[in-house]
């Protein structure tokens, strides 16, 4: 913008020059008009920024590797006379692996309704957070930039690609026994517990209709029975920032993510219930997921937390917390290089450790003592399906 | 982890329609045509009557555009095809060859330089060429290439500063070559606004199209309707600046410099304008403002133009002949043989209150022995550097008796030496610009002039010496002698009123008559302002300079003598030997009497500038010093004004730049306002010279500012730290009173303490103009 401004006033001068030299009358008129033009552009900008409207949207979710856009819409009340361009400073950042870059865009408005599809980077999975900074209105010719106002924060996810897996399930358990585990009433601890009474809708159970909320109303309430739901299988994603440090991690933590996720899309086709243990501030999160919605939703849930502070910390939280009584079998997944002392866990749940590495250029599996490592290449062919015993 | 990008390219987004190719390629193409047309009717018009066929012209600058279009589509495919831009440059030096086309672009820059003579009343001649009707052809097929080949770059690239200049410099070689036209810079105007508003490679928009077509409509009116000629306020102004530059450089001016109207200034000051220390007591007509036109009332010099044309390169030529018009009177006698020939004059100026445009030398200099001086024409000489000198050293060779009795010795005739054939060969060359440019006299005064002084008048025994004394009766008989004579009646011309009307005046008008009727009587004469030093006055000074005064300013007529020079005649009464003592001086030798400056050993040229100290040199001294003091105090006076004048500006920027603040800051809200707070914070901690981090260090840096500002106590800072934090992390809004307490603290942080420096105080109350652009 400085070239354009020193461009007008060196013109500017220029033609003073020649008028003071040559006292053409047509000179000073080009002046004067000059003069008028600059005010002009600087006075309508402002007028036409009080006018503008923008918003951005994003889709709620697309997928690593393929094309995504956030859109942003300039809408203009009245006529535009002199905005010419947006300069908008977005900042993006990836909750999963906590990196923010900031973007500027340059968009040329054409009318009063303009909109533009701005590409995402999908490189890696991961909630993506966009914060407009600041947005500059300048005029056509780019003498002057007014400030407008920001659009608010918008969301999408990036989810991870899928993976090609089979996912069998071991017959044995270590610890407890298979119909012990975790058992958890998500609607309630007490199996007769309603969880929920709601409005009966025609095609409901009438033996679920709580008749003594319903005299007291208008309307027909039901009552939810509670929902018993039996999980064996823990996934722990057990990789940290600092592995981030090193060379091409991303694309591994990245490959570790997918591979989860494909597990767990296995799990659920196979009916198999499974928990998830998701790092947070205060300790590991156990969320439970019983069908594909519930896959989804914390699937996003995961997506939208930072990786760990440090590799090994879900599974001293895991043994912290006396997890590995509730469950049977706990695949830990892992990026980069882990070292962890599993033997405390030994003889009290099965352990699968699902190493996703760089320097590895075909799946290994090594089994011993009830846990089992596989490892698979960062560098996932999708024409191969891995297979998992778990 | 966080990452952050440290250079941030920007992304150019394009709204969410399809590219239409054909549409960019029309618009790049439309002011490609416009850029075309100027360019080519810019050429066209530079050459005037000698410019090749206009089709020629733009076919060529056409096939500079195809050419690269040609280039970049090659370049695709093969890395050599750079080589395609350069073939018709090849093709056309080849055939016309480096040499014609070097006469052809020495042919331009001549018609340019003949124009903007004869615009400006210049001189200038930049060269002598004389080009074939093929070179200029050539050289116009390279100009017109070369411009095809920059319009296509410009509009590709759409450069907003390359495509300034282009505009502005076709703009400014109409307007030094006289050729201007509006019409043609309304089309490189609209070309310039049109690639400034689009961009490379897309579509301009209809609100650009409207304003491109409003200005265009609106200049293409201003070419058509406003008139030609020349705005007189513009006029007034550069008049005006010109001025004030000359007093800059020269000081006020102290002569009326021919204009007659002033006449009665011409001995308005007392003040001391010279001091002049001769080593001869004689009188010397120092010489300033030399008039060589007269029109309407006004002396002007003779004009740059009358040294070009046939007369270029005239002077030049006589240096080399070792004729120098200036010293030509002391040439003549140094190439004389007559033992009578004066004696060399030394003689030492100051200017005191003089104008220092001029150098008051006499007619009869030799040589400049000191002083940055340089010749100006064959008018006078001029002083070098951009603050004229005001001392300088002569000599100069003239005897004590009046001009009018000067005959040419018989070897001008006759030349015997080398150096005097080649002394007369180039006189005889000057001698006859002196006869075209100085015998003309003004129209209007032809017949006045002639009916009062040659309407009787013998020509038996015609020559300088008879027609001046003739002159001088007439004069005496018509007209008094008045140092303040009356105004001019409007519309009147001050000689037609002198002889006619008043009958009275002062030098000025007694010369002007002499000049104009010698001038009629075919006599080459001219009209001289400048200083009369008497011979008594310099007998009387003894060893001390001369002062001359205002009161000594006086003006004459110079006349040419053939094969002699310029020499100054005077018709003026008192300053003029009558008949009879002009022929008793014919019979006895010319005798000059030296002054005792001669004799004072001690004499140094550097003693005007009070370099030694003798009881004169103290009141030298004291001068010098008081002028020295009063150049400082002056220079000081201008410093502060200057001062006063940034200060009132920066604290009417402050004014408005806080009020902007305000407002943006007022206009914001909820977390945005409370992340700009943050932002204010942090930059006024940092003038502070305290760095701050929201959430770091935070007790640290609470103690830090109580230390430095005084003005906050211990927890203030923790608490606003708080409040920030509570909205920036914990996405909770402010309450009321919790933006007050911000804001309170902001306003505290702007209050420099009793412990600030200077330097600090200033950057707190000039911090807003840092936060305006967040």
């Amino acid at each position: 913008m400085w070239k354009n401004r020193l461009g007008y006033i060196l013109f500017f001068a220029a033609v003073m020059i020649m008028l003071v030299i040559s006292g053409k009358p047509y000179l000073l008129g080009v002046l004067i008009v000059l003069f008028l033009l600059a005010v002009a552009m600087g006075v309508f900008t402002r007028h036409d920024v009080t006018n503008l409207k923008i918003s951005a949207s994003a889709p709620s979710g697309a997928q690593e590797g393929k094309e995504n856009f956030f859109t942003i819409d300039v809408f203009a009340a009245k006529k535009i006379r002199t905005a010419g361009y947006l300069m908008i400073t977005v900042c993006e950042k990836n909750e999963m692996f906590g990196r923010t870059w900031e973007r500027k865009l340059l968009l040329r408005l054409k009318g009063e309704k303009n909109h533009y599809k701005i590409p995402l980077a999908c490189r890696l999975c991961g909630e993506i957070r966009l914060t407009c900074k600041e947005i500059w209105v300048r005029d056509l010719l780019k003498l002057f930039q007014v400030r407008a106002n920001l659009f608010g924060e918008i969301r999408t996810v990036i989810y991870p690609r899928k993976v090609n897996l089979q996912v069998e399930l071991s017959q044995a358990t270590i610890g407890a026994p298979k119909s012990e585990g975790m058992m958890q009433n998500r609607k309630g601890n007490d199996l007769s517990e309603i969880y929920d009474i709601r409005e009966y809708v025609p095609g409901d159970d009438i033996r679920s209709i709580h008749w003594k909320l319903s005299s007291k109303t208008e309307n027909l309430i039901l009552r939810e029975a509670s929902d018993p739901s039996h999980y064996n299988v823990v996934l722990l994603p057990d990789f940290g920032q600092d592995f981030m440090k090193e060379e091409q991690s991303e694309n591994v933590i990245n490959a570790a993510v997918a591979v989860g996720a494909s597990i767990g899309q296995r799990l659920i086709e196979k009916r198999v219930a499974f928990c998830m243990a998701l790092p947070s501030v205060s300790g590991l999160q156990i969320c439970e997921i019983k069908d594909r919605r519930e896959l989804q939703r914390i699937l996003a849930l995961w997506l939208a937390c930072p990786v760990a502070p440090k590799s090994g910390d879900g599974l001293q939280c895991f043994m912290m917390e006396r997890l590995e009584q509730y469950f049977t079998r706990l695949l830990i997944l892992t990026a980069g290089e882990y070292q962890q002392n599993l033997s405390g866990l030994n003889e009290r749940i099965g352990i699968t450790v699902l190493h996703i590495s760089a320097a590895a250029g075909y799946v290994n599996a090594e089994s011993g003592n009830g846990c089992e490592i596989i490892e698979i290449p960062a560098g996932i062919d999708n024409q191969e399906t891995y297979r998992i015993r778990c | 982890m966080k990452e952050k990008m440290k250079e941030i390219p920007v992304q150019r987004v394009e709204s969410d329609e399809g590219k239409t190719l054909y549409k960019i390629a029309g618009w790049t193409a439309f002011l490609a045509c416009i850029l075309l047309l100027g360019g080519v009717s810019v050429l066209q018009k530079s050459w005037g009557d000698l410019a090749p066929s206009v089709w020629m012209t733009g076919g060529m600058a056409v096939v500079g555009i195809l050419i690269c279009i040609l280039g970049k589509w090659l370049q695709r495919r093969y890395a050599f095809a750079w080589i395609a831009d350069q073939l018709p440059w090849l093709i056309l030096l080849i055939w016309g060859t480096p040499v014609r086309c070097l006469n052809g672009a020495k042919e331009w820059l001549d018609l340019m330089s003949t124009r903007w003579n004869f615009a400006h009343n210049g001189g200038t001649a930049v060269f002598v060429a004389s080009a074939t009707k093929k070179e200029i052809l050539v050289v116009s097929l390279l100009a017109a290439l070369l411009l095809g080949q920059a319009v296509f770059k410009l509009t590709e690239s759409h450069s907003h500063l390359a495509g300034i200049f282009f505009c502005t410099l076709l703009i400014a070689v109409e307007v030094a070559g006289d050729t201007f036209d509006p019409i043609t810079s309304s089309f490189l105007i609209i070309a310039l606004l049109g690639m400034n508003m689009s961009d490379a490679g897309t579509m301009v928009t209809r609100t650009c199209l409207r304003w491109i077509i409003g200005i265009g409509a609106l200049l293409f009116a201003g070419a058509v309707f406003i008139p030609n000629g020349e705005v007189e306020s513009i006029r007034q102004l550069r008049e005006n600046t010109k001025q004030a530059v000359h007093e800059i450089r020269y000081g006020k001016d102290s002569l009326p410099k021919g204009d007659l109207g002033k006449a009665a200034k011409l001995k308005e000051s007392e003040a001391v304008m010279l001091e002049v220390q001769s080593e001869q007591e004689k009188s010397m007509y120092l010489r300033g403002f030399v008039g060589s036109v007269y029109e309407g009332g006004v002396w002007k010099e003779t004009e740059d133009s009358a040294y070009g044309g046939e007369n270029a390169g005239m002077l030049r030529w006589l240096k080399q002949k070792h004729f120098d018009p200036q010293t030509q009177v002391a040439t003549y006698y140094e190439l004389g043989e007559d033992e009578n020939a004066p004696e060399s004059n030394r003689v030492r100026y100051k200017i005191e209150d003089a104008s220092r445009y001029y150098v008051y030398l006499p007619s009869s200099i030799k040589e400049v022995t000191d002083g940055r001086l340089k010749e100006k024409k064959d008018i006078r000489y001029v002083s070098r550097g951009f603050i004229a000198g005001k001392g300088y050293e002569i000599e100069e060779v003239s005897g004590s008796r009046p001009s009018e009795l000067m005959v040419a010795d018989g070897w001008v005739s006759d030349p015997q030496t080398d150096a005097q054939k080649e002394y007369c060969e180039a006189e005889s060359v000057y001698r006859q610009f002196v006869y075209d440019n100085y015998t003309k006299a003004e129209a209007d005064l032809a017949d006045l002039i002639d009916e009062v002084f040659w309407k009787d008048y013998e020509t038996e025994n015609d020559g300088i010496y008879s027609a001046l004394s003739h002159i001088r009766e007439i004069l005496k008989e018509k007209v008094q002698y008045t140092d303040a004579p009356a105004a001019v009646p409007e519309g009147a011309d001050p000689v037609r009123y002198f002889l006619n009307g008043s009958h009275q005046g002062n030098a000025m008008l007694y010369a002007t008559t002499a000049v104009e009727a010698l001038r009629l009587h075919g006599i080459p004469a001219r009209y001289v302002e400048g200083y009369y030093l008497s011979g008594n006055t310099v007998a009387d000074s003894q060893d001390a300079p001369a002062l001359l005064s205002g009161k000594d300013a006086h003006a004459w007529a110079e006349v040419y003598f053939d094969g002699i020079g310029w020499l100054p005649v005077d018709v003026t009464p008192g300053y003029y030997y009558e008949a009879v003592a002009l022929q008793q001086m014919v019979g006895t030798p010319d005798m000059v009497r030296k002054t005792a400056s001669v004799n004072n050993n001690s004499f140094e040229a550097n003693q005007l500038t009070g370099e030694n100290g003798t009881a004169s040199e103290k009141q030298e001294n004291f001068r010098v010093a008081k002028k020295t003091m009063r150049i400082l105090l002056g220079i000081v006076a201008v410093f502060l004004m200057l001062l006063v004048i940034i200060f009132a500006l920066a604290e009417a920027v402050r004014v408005l730049a806080a009020w902007l603040m305000k407002k943006e800051y007022d206009r914001t809200a909820g977390e945005e306002q409370v992340r700009r707070a943050e932002l204010i914070i942090r930059g006024y901690l940092g003038l502070w010279g305290i760095e701050a981090h929201l959430g770091w260090n935070t007790e640290e840096t609470d103690r830090k500012i109580a230390e430095k500002t005084g003005t906050l106590r211990r927890g203030e800072y923790c608490r606003v730290c708080e409040l920030l934090e509570k909205t920036i992390y914990g996405e909770e809004e402010l309450e009321e009173y919790e933006k007050r307490t911000l804001n309170r603290f902001i306003k505290k942080l702007t209050v420099p303490g009793e412990k600030c420096n200077l330097k600090t105080r200033m950057n707190l109350r000039y911090a807003c103009f840092k936060f305006l652009g967040m």
